[in-house]
């Protein structure tokens, strides 16, 4: 059921000055031009490994091989949003296929609990920034897990662990692109539970050693360094216009 | 740690009153790291009292809070700040609010309901803590780095405890009285007008496990008085 599909292959492409690429004066007006013609100059076509058996799963689609979505960093808090809106997406299609898996999988009745209530706190979180950003500024996306075996416990526990660490990683690093507090706290109150998320799927691994928490600080990432290895779960191939070219680091450094 | 603090170098008086306000904040969060560090090294310090199979968890609760209160105060003096010194005194019956625990034998699970609190406590006051950073990236990336480890924090101890990693409601479990304080307020099914609720067959459950929430200032000093001294 697994393949050898590297994940990350495809990294999104950074757009400096949107206006270089085409004279628009409206964001609307780029996503169009985007969608009509100029998917092949931005996007060059994604070249992928195609040999492998969970292909042809409808939910392992080939990272990057679909329709763009872009976020212009130039909206503000708003990119913000539809930066977390993407992670969410992928997080609730994530656990939503691991609990539909349930019936085929090793996982023991007490662990299906605690998955199970983990999507219901990503569909929690869906929902909020679908309702945040509305239909205009709604990102969707087509999610893909290639290489997951979803009847298996070790396999499903592994690839929830490196999603919620990516999570929160995100969280971490994108929050200093917020100008509106309130924005600034929704993500925070997320971001805890996610924490409360790793830790539990670390502790159902390793019960009882330090791995529920591996280091005093978490990980913060920059956007474009999250993008990198969020694209590995994404069909739609993940663009991103005029990103801050400042970044302050967290402590962890290597953000 | 990058001296590129955003304002410490600065000399304009808005500059100074915002350093100010993101000093206080890390005081305020450094007393909440303090208190949780001090309950695992009087529990560490007592012999025999952490049973084997939990020590490296409470080793690994001690030595990251340990490192929370070094770290903020390294970011409050990069910012002029005075680090708020450890107390000389620690109350862990939060002046009778929990009777007679002085880390004894047969007082282990006392000790462990204290963890939960002060977990649960660190998630919200740090949170309460980040719209007063959003000026200051540093400062807010550095404490955002430890907000999200006191949500592992919290989840490694409730689910030793045999609890569920994430509060439901605004309940405190089976914990003393004084920390409902912890949870008031935490049975959020709306955020941001967005009714979070209907999103999944978990309801009003899932959706006020899916958001933790806030805790000012105010609060959390009340909360956390009584135990230093």
């Amino acid at each position: 059921m697994t393949d050898h599909t590297t994940r990350g292959e495809s990294s999104p492409r950074t757009i400096e000055r949107v206006t270089d690429l085409h004279a628009t004066t409206s964001r609307r007006g780029f996503l169009r031009l985007v969608g009509l013609g100029g998917t092949i100059a931005l996007l060059p076509r994604f070249v992928a490994a195609c040999d492998s058996d969970s292909v042809t799963d409808p939910g392992n689609g080939v990272p990057g091989s679909g329709n763009p979505v872009l976020i212009d960093f130039e909206q503000g808090d708003v990119a913000i949003l539809q930066f977390a809106s993407v992670l969410e997406q992928i997080e609730a299609a994530f656990y939503t296929r691991v609990v539909a898996a349930f019936e085929t999988s090793n996982i023991a009745s007490g662990e299906q609990t605690v998955l199970t209530e983990i999507r219901d706190h990503e569909l929690s979180h869906r929902a909020f920034f679908e309702g945040t950003l509305g239909a205009d500024d709604a990102v969707p996306i087509t999610a893909t897990f290639r290489g997951v075996n979803f009847a298996d416990r070790t396999a499903v526990l592994t690839a929830a662990q490196t999603l919620e660490d990516l999570g929160i990683a995100t969280y971490n690093g994108a929050a200093q692109y917020l100008t509106a507090g309130p924005t600034l706290l929704a993500l925070a109150k997320i971001v805890s539970v996610e924490g409360r998320h790793s830790s539990t799927i670390r502790d159902l691994q390793q019960p009882k050693t330090n791995a529920f928490s591996p280091a005093a600080t978490d990980d913060a990432f920059r956007p474009t360094k999250s993008a990198t290895l969020i694209q590995g779960y994404l069909v739609d191939k993940l663009a991103f216009a005029n990103v801050p070219s400042a970044f302050v680091q967290g402590p962890n450094g290597g953000g | 740690m990058p001296n590129d603090s955003p304002i410490s170098s600065s000399e304009s008086s808005s500059a100074i009153a915002a350093a100010d306000v993101v000093v206080d904040s890390l005081r305020l969060l450094q007393q909440v790291a303090y208190l949780q560090s001090e309950l695992y090294a009087r529990a560490s310090a007592a012999a025999g009292f952490i049973p084997t199979a939990d020590v490296t968890v409470f080793t690994t609760l001690g030595a990251q809070e340990s490192l929370h209160v070094g770290t903020l105060a390294t970011l409050i003096t990069a910012r002029s700040g005075t680090p708020v010194p450890r107390p000389t005194t620690f109350d862990f019956t939060g002046k009778g609010a929990v009777p007679g625990f002085a880390f004894a034998t047969g007082q282990y699970e006392t000790f462990r309901m204290l963890a939960q609190a002060f977990e649960d406590l660190g998630v919200r006051a740090y949170k309460g803590q980040v719209q007063a950073l959003i000026a200051d990236k540093q400062a807010l990336t550095y404490v955002l780095a430890m907000h999200s480890v006191e949500g592992r924090h919290a989840a490694e101890v409730r689910r030793m405890r045999g609890k569920k990693a994430w509060i439901t409601g605004s309940s405190a479990d089976d914990l003393p009285a004084f920390a409902q304080a912890i949870y008031a307020g935490e049975d959020v099914t709306t955020q941001g007008g967005v009714n979070v609720a209907s999103a999944s067959t978990g309801g009003a459950t899932a959706a006020s496990q899916a958001f933790d929430e806030p805790l000012g200032t105010a609060q959390v000093t009340a909360i956390i008085t009584p135990f230093i001294t």
